[in-house]
């Protein structure tokens, strides 16, 4: 017999579910004013899908996704290498940077970086954006990096080196295939954070440059039409597909190293 | 020691650099020369900034208005907290509870709204508290709001706002710590004549304090710091830390007082984290 | 001492001059200088922390001496980086490439030396026919034994006809069953093979069974280095007698007088014995006289020792039964004995005694 507790839980899951789910809905009402059921329609997408704005935000958007992921995880897998073999001190002191990065306010961050650009006159845009999503998304990648590295001894790698394989071709052959999996959560996870983002890319983007987010939250403050929720419905099912492939990853054990081996017939010498 | 070998250790400290330089760059000198600004002053006439040693931004923080907004800003990031852990404490205790599928179909359930875009999150209670939002007339129903009012643009908005952005952050770490209770402690304290809300009370509870602790980081920390929720939900009437700071940066142009108040901001969270972890590191010795 | 000289007429396989490596305060190596003939099986063995891996790892690459060098078939390889050394490694826990077949993990090294891909297929297939793996090739490590793990492991550095392979405790992962099937593997292998094998074990009685030669390592120094039969019946330390096998130790002292192959020596109230001991006994040193539990014996000609005391314990071993009595000056001293079907009478309380002939006693500093 369920008690308190459970039927607490199930209004909780109703407090969370709702509010998005009007959103969904609605970006399908026909009535202009959302304050009834105007019937189904998809007119509200054709009409964003068809906005250049709404088109050239999107592109921004994952224009700095993709790039900030790529550097990001390039500083992961070079930190978190480094820690593994780093000394205790050592790896304290980097920790703790990597710890602040995720922990500050990310207000504060983005202001600080705002301040220094401007005061070297450094234009904005999606270079500068980059470089703010880039200090918390690395710091994000580094961890699960790191968590994964836990898990794996330098042993392979002296195995690898003691049968002829030079650090990079170690590197290559051995440590790559096995952090894969680690890699592809963390960029499936950071690509979102970084799509996602409003208060970074609203200080560092400037008068020229817009992210999907940043043109949203302008619409919400100024004008909530009801374009407005189909451009959110669209954002909010990017960032959950995401997530979910990321979920994907990491449950699916059977992925052991991500390169399939294709048998003796198969890899020609790399 | 050996030439090459020396070059292969180099090779390898070289690892260290992209995260270092990056983090330099673009995290720790953006935060000094922050520092360096907050102690400088502006002329309001040229716009120029004249960096001497002087903590007027300081003293101009304490005199004003904006202390105000900012003490009832950390009231409200207070109360979110606390009310997250109401709200999500017998949450994580009932999906502590279950087995298997279940568990894994509710914690799922829990991530899910976690992973829509937190624009959105926020942006569905608009519709939500404004004057004919479907929350608003559920409480003028109940006699709770007045006919005349609407819920959105207070501090009440926004406290729901962050409540529901972050509730799931405060789930999980809630849901780890009552998961690792040995189920064999209650039994013992029932054993013992403890009754259903004593057990609760005396050992599940105190028990469950690292999670509690680690929700309440990761809830109250970014919080205080929010921007997006009171800038959406909370209008131009309520404004908390990080609108504050922001307005100095990007409306105003006052950066030295903008920085004195980033930094306080700043040595307020690191004050509450010592604080808290100090606190997380001996509720942990316990369990 | 020159690192390639031939000791007996043999090529010396591995140099070690003067190598020493310290962590930090911590001195884990002492100046080790070793001959490894070519074509010998020989086993570096010590309790946990001697320093054994440290020094195997060096000749590997793996680890960077602080002081001295590493000679492999006279060649000075101390510069040379652990992928471009003609050495290979079994590792302890097999290390095998988890994401990788067995027939990839065997091929690693060749692939990394660009070989054709005919000349590659046809080196791995003969290889693991020659450890009893063929028919696995597509099977990932995870899905096989300890003991298939082992031999992959083996295959994958034999592929690469490495001058000398070295082998780090190879066998502890793996049961006491399997342990000894695969110590009869490897000596096999090895003989077969002929190549150098340099095996690193804390197991005394399987460096034994498998070893040409064996070499002691204490605390970061190597003891005493020959065959197994020399290292256990002329011990030249009284660490290296207790380590090879169970000892008793009487108290003695060197003095004048000693023959051209025995040394003259007082055991206090068990008199003057003239018995075989270490070279490095002085007269006037002071010395521990080593009996074998194993080697009792009647008192010939030559004189020995006989020890008399109360019987505490009898422990039926199955092929063997153990006495131990308690004896002064000796104290607790243990005999063995092979067992028969019908008990021998003996009973606990009773005084027994056991001799030893001087042949079998040996002396060692104490």
């Amino acid at each position: 017999m369920p008690g308190p507790a459970a039927w607490f839980t199930v209004l909780v899951f109703g407090f969370l579910y709702l509010p998005i789910g009007m959103v969904v809905a609605n970006s399908f009402n026909a009535d202009t004013s959302l304050i009834g059921w105007g019937g189904f329609t998809f007119k509200w997408y054709s009409q964003t899908l068809s906005d250049p704005r709404v088109r050239a935000d999107f592109v921004t958007s994952v224009e700095v996704a993709l790039i900030s992921t790529a550097i990001s995880l390039v500083i992961a897998v070079s930190t978190g290498l480094w820690t593994r073999t780093a000394s205790a001190r050592a790896r304290r002191l980097v920790d703790s940077t990597t710890y602040m990065r995720i922990v500050l306010p990310e207000v504060v961050m983005a202001l600080a970086l705002f301040l220094v650009l401007r005061r070297y006159r450094v234009g904005l845009g999606i270079p500068t954006i980059v470089a703010g999503h880039v200090v918390f998304n690395s710091a994000y990648a580094t961890l699960i990096i790191q968590a994964r590295l836990a898990t794996m001894t330098t042993t392979l790698e002296q195995a690898a080196s003691d049968l002829g394989a030079t650090p990079w071709r170690a590197f290559r052959r051995v440590t790559l295939p096995l952090l894969l999996p680690a890699i592809v959560v963390a960029a499936l996870l950071i690509t979102s954070f970084s799509f996602d983002d409003v208060v970074t890319s609203l200080f560092l983007g400037g008068p020229n440059t817009e992210t999907l987010p940043v043109l949203l939250l302008g619409l919400i403050r100024v004008n909530v039409t009801p374009e407005v929720n189909a451009i959110a419905t669209g954002v909010t099912t990017i960032t959950i597909v995401s997530f979910m492939m990321a979920a994907a990853v990491m449950t699916v054990r059977g992925i052991a190293g991500g390169r399939q081996q294709l048998g003796p017939a198969g890899e020609d010498a790399a | 020691m050996i030439g090459r070998v020396r070059s292969a250790r180099f090779g390898h400290q070289a690892l260290a650099l992209p995260g270092l330089l990056w983090t330099l760059a673009f995290f720790l000198v953006p935060l000094a020369v922050m520092v360096v600004y907050s102690f400088g002053q502006i002329d309001i006439i040229t716009f120029k900034t004249s960096f001497g040693w002087t903590l007027s931004n300081y003293r101009q923080l304490n005199n004003s208005i904006y202390l105000q907004t900012i003490l009832r800003s950390l009231e409200m990031s207070i109360g979110a907290t606390a009310a997250c852990l109401v709200v999500g404490y017998p949450v994580a205790y009932t999906i502590a509870r279950q087995r298997g599928r279940v568990q894994t179909l509710l914690l799922l359930g829990i991530m899910v709204p976690f992973w829509t875009s937190f624009v959105v999150r926020t942006y569905a209670w608009v519709n939500l508290l404004s004057a004919d939002g479907l929350v608003t007339k559920l409480l003028r129903a109940t006699g709770l709001e007045s006919s005349s009012s609407q819920l959105i643009y207070t501090p009440t908005a926004v406290v729901i706002g962050i409540v529901y952005s972050y509730l799931p952050l405060m789930v999980l770490p809630l849901y780890v710590a009552l998961e690792r209770i040995d189920p064999q402690l209650k039994q013992a304290a029932s054993d013992l004549g403890a009754t259903g809300f004593g057990v609760f009370r005396r050992v599940i509870f105190p028990l469950s304090m690292p999670g509690v602790i680690a929700g309440c980081i990761l809830v109250g920390v970014p919080a205080t710091g929010e921007y997006v929720i009171p800038a959406i939900l909370g209008g131009d009437r309520t404004l908390m830390y990080g609108n504050v700071v922001a307005s100095q940066f990007l409306l105003v142009g006052d950066y030295p007082f903008g920085s004195a108040l980033a930094v306080s901001l700043m040595c307020l969270v690191t004050v509450f984290l010592i604080v808290a972890r100090s606190r997380l590191a001996r509720a942990e010795d316990v369990v | 001492m020159t690192a390639a000289t031939a000791a007996e007429g043999t090529a010396t396989a591995v140099g070690l001059v003067g190598l020493e490596r310290s962590f930090g305060e911590h001195q884990a190596v002492k100046g080790i200088d070793l001959e490894i003939r070519d074509g010998e099986f020989f086993s570096l063995i010590g309790p946990s922390g001697c320093g054994k891996t440290t020094t195997l790892r060096m000749i590997a690459g793996l680890e960077t001496p602080s002081d001295g060098r590493v000679f492999v078939h006279g060649r000075d390889v101390t510069p040379t980086p652990a992928h471009r050394r003609p050495v290979n490694t079994v590792f302890q826990h097999f290390a095998l490439f988890p994401h990788l077949t067995v027939f990839e993990n065997v091929a690693f090294g060749l692939r990394e030396r660009r070989t054709p891909k005919a000349e590659l297929r046809a080196r791995v297939r003969e290889m693991l026919e020659q450890v009893g793996l063929t028919g696995r090739e597509r099977a990932r490590p995870k899905e096989l034994s300890g003991g298939q793990q082992q031999r992959v492991a083996l295959a994958r550095s034999l592929v690469l006809q490495p001058e000398v392979l070295l082998l780090d405790e190879p066998l502890g992962a793996l049961d006491l069953k399997l342990r000894r099937q695969m110590q009869g593997v490897l000596k096999q292998l090895q003989r077969e093979i002929g190549i150098t094998f340099v095996y690193v074990t804390h197991d005394q009685e399987e460096a034994f069974s498998m070893s040409d030669r064996v070499g002691i390592m204490n605390a970061g120094r190597l003891e005493q280095v020959g065959a197994p039969r020399d290292v256990y019946h002329r011990p030249q330390t009284l660490f290296v007698a207790d380590f090879v096998g169970a000892s008793n130790q009487i108290p003695a002292t060197i003095l004048e007088g000693a023959s051209a192959s025995r040394l003259r020596a007082d055991l206090g109230s068990l008199g003057v014995v003239e018995v075989p001991g270490a070279a490095a006994l002085a007269p006037g040193a002071a010395a521990a006289a080593i009996l074998r539990p194993e080697s009792t014996g009647p008192i010939g000609a030559g004189g020995g020792v006989s020890l008399t005391g109360r019987l505490v314990d009898v422990a039926y071993l199955g092929p063997q039964v153990q006495y131990t009595i308690d004896a002064a000056p000796a104290g607790e001293v243990i005999v063995l004995q092979g067992s028969q079907a019908d008990e021998d009478g003996a009973r606990l309380g009773e005084e027994c005694t056991f001799t030893w002939p001087a042949g079998a006693i040996w002396l060692v500093p104490a």
